[in-house]
């Protein structure tokens, strides 16, 4: 599968010459975004996501390095008629209508007036915006400013969407429906890099995700892989008091009714030695399951060790 | 054409700046005023009308070209506006080029409006003829607003607005005072570095003096060889804006958002 | 943008470098030609070092910026505020201030003039003499910087030397190099008026038939041209005018007149005198008077300065200002005490002299003293060192305590 967003040693440095120190926004970053896949990009503020999509614009342009959209190098004009980009707090022209603001960036696309025009309808009616469709901007809301973003962001049908911070702003209802829609381009084919600190969201929608702190990237991977690594949660009954204090020297016991443990096992690893401790005792297993962590924990502990 | 709808949208929003329609107000109004100089000979009364009228349009035009100019790329980044279009198959430099044209036009409708009012007022105080002539003094004030803007522009690709307002309001004074310049380049009693400071000045600082035709226009006095010097200054302007648009150009390819 | 497309956009850009400046080396010659400024006249910019006059910062902001013209009307508005309030020493650098930022206003030039040599009056409305020299040497400062508009040499030759100063020969000087670029027609028609009080009859009948030939000429391109006509009629009458008093001067100079002038100089009081006397001349005649400094002399129009002499006292009483003779008699009292500024009498000596022209007097009076005065006489002050003209004049030698 070819990829929708490939970067190899992405690195940019910008000279301070206030501080004379180089500030590293981004150090050899390397990553892959597949096709038709949901990635979820993370990080702290300032971890340099912005600088790192920046430079997959071409609005950056990177120390060292290279990166790819679309097996093009980022930054190609012709790449652009492909992919598109909803910004975080975007702005656009007061002074414009809705269909305005639509068929402004119809026309930056060379689109003929008769798709912009067929193209903004629908898509004003799928962001909820037909009815205001002709205020002007200055009298939009923020979650109204946010829809028309996101329906500028499809006015070419891309096959990479490219969204930082898609959901700020919104109610629930509205932010529910940005997750469905998300989806539902997935399900189009489409590859959507998101960037967002709505870490329940991201949970939700992607396939791969990477956290970045500090310009560097400390994981990625699938979700699934990384929630659930290693995380083990075994039932067991009739232990020792003998046993279980050496399995609370590496795991957590809590317990409960009728004499039935649960024990918490973080490391993989300990798994097996957690089983041998249990049959050693004559105890009984009553279930062995993974355990999903919530993306939460994940991404703390993470930056915590990076900052470490 | 991707040039051209940047530039319709830098007009758009351009022309409904309120500062720039307070800027056109108060040019009428003090076109208006100079008829109020009633107490003196019909030639008198021209004359004043005559050079009141050009000098205020020329005022305006330069208020406009400046405050336009040093906002052209700078809004856009602080609104990020820029954003979203350069993410689109926009070239940099049709983005530039956009915007420059787009100022360009706002700068030609206001000074179209002005003159109208202008040249009305004339025709009313000259026994109803039209002085075509005023409209040369016009033309002039043009083209020393594009080579204006161009400077403004290419300021604002690597300062601040306020700092740009300063660096454009000095480069304009410096080529008004061309006569100056000229004389100080030429004069044999000074060393050659004050000398050689003053040519590079002189022939290598938009001379905006050479536009100055209002004294003769205002007077009747016709200047030798007049189509020849109009054609030059206008060349001059487009050649040297041209060469301001290309460093913006080239400039603003490398700068990081 | 590819790395070749930006040298080559770098190198067009270096390249129309020198396109730039070899198109300002051509401007700049002919920029030169029609724009007033800071290099117009080097004798106005070194005149200025010593008057130097201080420009309130807005108008030099104005000038900065090509907006000579605006700021140049904004101090004509003022020059009149001036004018009107009575600060007349304001006005001189004024109107060099303004003539110097935009040489080419025309009214400037003329009011302004005007307002010099005419309107610095004292309290008896008596122009400030002193004032002449700096008037004509502003006209002719316009003229310089004007040189083809007729109506500054016109003003120049008629209102300044014609009427105010009495020189007729400069003022025909004017007035005929007016005549080289297309004046109103009543210019030619002073010319003719100024040959006649210069005494030259001949010369005077040929500029009329001059003004006929023009006046008919002009009926003849367009027969609606009222000016013309006019021109044409005035002329003729004029011509038939001076044909017959030709004739009948014929022979004025066998009806000889001894006028009898007598003069005498009261004292009054400090600064106020008197005039007295008598001239056997029919009534309206005029007599002339000047009172100056003894080592009074009217400044080189070469090698004067703006600033009028403070120390310098000349009261000048000429033409139509002169004393009026009724009955024989004449009379007039000065009471120069309010005004010691413009006559402030500091040189210890001075010169009153009184004298009747009988060129310049009105052609009745001349019926009997003939043009040239060939008909008068005078037994003490008969004055013939004019040439062509026989005056009567009487110089009396005053002192400070004569005044005081």
């Amino acid at each position: 599968m070819a990829a929708a967003v490939k970067t190899e040693n992405l690195t940019k440095t910008y000279k301070n010459i206030m501080k004379r120190e180089p500030v590293n926004a981004v150090s050899n970053l390397n990553l892959e975004v597949n096709e038709g896949e949901i990635f979820g990009f993370l990080g702290p503020n300032g971890a340099g996501k912005t600088t790192t999509i920046k430079m997959l614009l071409g609005l950056v342009y990177p120390t060292s390095g290279n990166a790819w959209i679309l097996d093009k190098p980022a930054g190609d004009i012709e790449v652009k008629q492909q992919i598109s980009y909803l910004p975080e707090t975007p702005y656009f022209y007061d002074y414009m209508s809705g269909s305005e603001v639509l068929q402004f960036y119809g026309r930056l696309f060379g689109m003929n007036e008769t798709t912009i025009e067929k193209k903004s309808m629908e898509l004003l009616k799928t962001v909820g915006l037909y009815q205001d469709r002709y205020k002007r901007l200055s009298d939009y809301s923020k979650g109204m400013l946010q829809r028309i973003g996101i329906a500028q962001a499809l006015i070419n049908d891309p096959k990479l969407l490219i969204f930082d911070e898609p959901t700020t702003g919104l109610d629930p209802i509205a932010h529910s429906e940005i997750r469905d829609l998300i989806l539902r381009l997935r399900d189009e084919g489409k590859s959507i890099f998101l960037c967002s600190h709505q870490l329940s969201d991201v949970e939700m929608v992607c396939d791969r995700v990477a956290i970045l702190n500090r310009g560097v990237m400390l994981k990625t991977g699938h979700l699934d892989d990384l929630l659930l690594a290693g995380h083990f949660e075994i039932q067991a009954e009739k232990l020792s008091a003998d046993v279980l204090g050496k399995i609370n020297g590496f795991a957590t016991c809590v317990d409960s009714a009728c004499d039935i443990v649960v024990i918490d096992v973080e490391d993989g690893d300990k798994v097996d030695q957690t089983v041998d401790l249990i049959r050693g005792c004559h105890g009984r297993i009553l279930s062995i399951n993974p355990k999903r962590r919530a993306l939460e924990d994940l991404f703390v502990e993470i930056i915590r060790e990076g900052n470490k | 054409m991707t040039t051209l709808t940047i530039a319709r949208n830098t007009f758009g929003e351009a022309i409904r700046k309120k500062i720039l329609l307070i800027c056109l107000l108060v040019a009428m109004a003090m076109i208006a005023f100079a008829v109020s100089f009633a107490s003196f000979t019909m030639r008198e009364e021209l004359t004043i009308i005559k050079s009141f009228g050009l000098g205020v349009i020329a005022i305006a035009g330069m208020f406009m070209a400046v405050i336009l100019g040093i906002n052209l790329i700078p809004q856009e980044m602080e609104r990020k506006t820029i954003y979203t279009i350069l993410s689109k198959p926009v070239r940099r430099y049709e983005f530039l080029l956009g915007k420059f044209f787009g100022a360009l036009a706002t700068i030609l409708v206001s000074l179209a409006v002005m003159t109208v009012a202008f040249m009305l007022m004339v025709f009313f105080k000259n026994h109803y003829v039209v002085d075509f002539a005023m409209l040369k003094g016009i033309v002039m004030i043009f083209f020393q607003l594009l080579l204006l803007t161009a400077v403004a522009l290419i300021f604002s690709v690597f300062t601040t607005p306020v700092v740009n307002f300063f660096m454009t309001s000095a480069v304009y004074i410096i080529g008004s005072l061309a006569d100056v310049t000229e004389s100080m380049s030429h004069g044999t009693d000074k060393n050659v570095l004050v000398r050689g400071f003053y040519m590079i000045v002189h022939y290598l600082t938009p001379q905006f003096a050479n536009f100055f035709t209002q004294n003769p226009l205002i007077h009747g006095i016709v200047i030798k060889n007049e189509a020849v010097y109009y054609s030059w200054n206008i060349l001059y302007a487009i050649v040297y804006s041209s060469i301001l648009l290309i460093v913006a150009i080239l400039v603003f390819e490398r700068r990081d958002m | 943008m590819k790395l070749s497309t930006r040298i080559t956009l770098a190198v067009l850009a270096v390249l129309l470098i020198p396109v730039v400046v070899g198109l300002q080396t051509r401007i700049d010659p002919m920029r030169k030609e029609f724009q007033p400024g800071h290099g117009v006249s080097s004798v106005v910019v070194k005149d200025m070092k010593n008057n130097p006059v201080v420009l309130p910062s807005q108008f030099v902001a104005g000038t900065l910026i090509g907006m000579q013209e605006v700021v140049a009307g904004l101090l004509w508005v003022r020059t009149d505020e001036f004018f009107h309030s009575g600060n007349y020493e304001a006005i001189v650098p004024m109107v060099r201030m303004i003539t110097w930022l935009d040489p080419h206003q025309i009214d400037v030039y003329s009011v302004g003039a005007w307002h010099l040599d005419y309107n610095f009056v004292d309290s008896s409305q008596r122009a400030d003499h002193r004032y002449f020299i700096p008037a004509v040497k502003f006209l002719e400062e316009g003229v310089k910087n004007n040189p083809d508009i007729p109506d500054l040499y016109f003003d120049l030759g008629f209102v300044h030397y014609f009427l105010k100063a009495q020189d007729f020969k400069t003022a025909n000087y004017w007035m005929e190099k007016s005549t080289e670029h297309n004046p109103a027609l009543y210019a030619y028609r002073e010319i003719a008026h100024d040959y006649e009080k210069q005494g030259d009859i001949d010369a005077c009948i040929a500029q009329w038939q001059k003004c006929i030939e023009i006046g008919r000429k002009g009926m003849e391109e367009n027969p609606n041209d009222s000016l013309a006509k006019n021109h044409y009629q005035v002329s003729k009458r004029n011509l038939d005018e001076l044909l017959v008093r030709r004739v009948q001067r014929a022979d004025i100079g066998k009806r000889m007149k001894s006028v009898d002038f007598q003069v005498e100089f009261h004292k009054d009081g400090p600064r106020v005198f008197e005039v007295d006397g008598k001239i056997n001349l029919p009534d309206s005649s005029r007599i002339n008077l000047t009172l100056t400094d003894d080592n009074y002399k009217e400044p080189d129009l070469k090698t004067f300065s703006w600033q009028v002499p403070p120390d310098v006292t000349a009261l000048w009483e000429t033409g139509i200002h002169g004393i009026s003779i009724q009955k024989g008699k004449f009379h007039r009292k000065y009471d120069l005490s309010k005004d010691i500024k413009q006559y402030p009498f500091k040189s210890g000596k001075y010169t009153l002299t009184m004298w009747f022209n009988p060129l310049t007097a009105t052609p009745d009076i001349q019926d009997v003293t003939g043009w040239h005065g060939e008909a008068i006489t005078d037994p003490r002050y008969l004055d013939t060192s004019t040439p062509g003209v026989r005056m009567v004049k009487k110089v009396i030698h005053l002192t400070q305590k004569d005044i005081l």
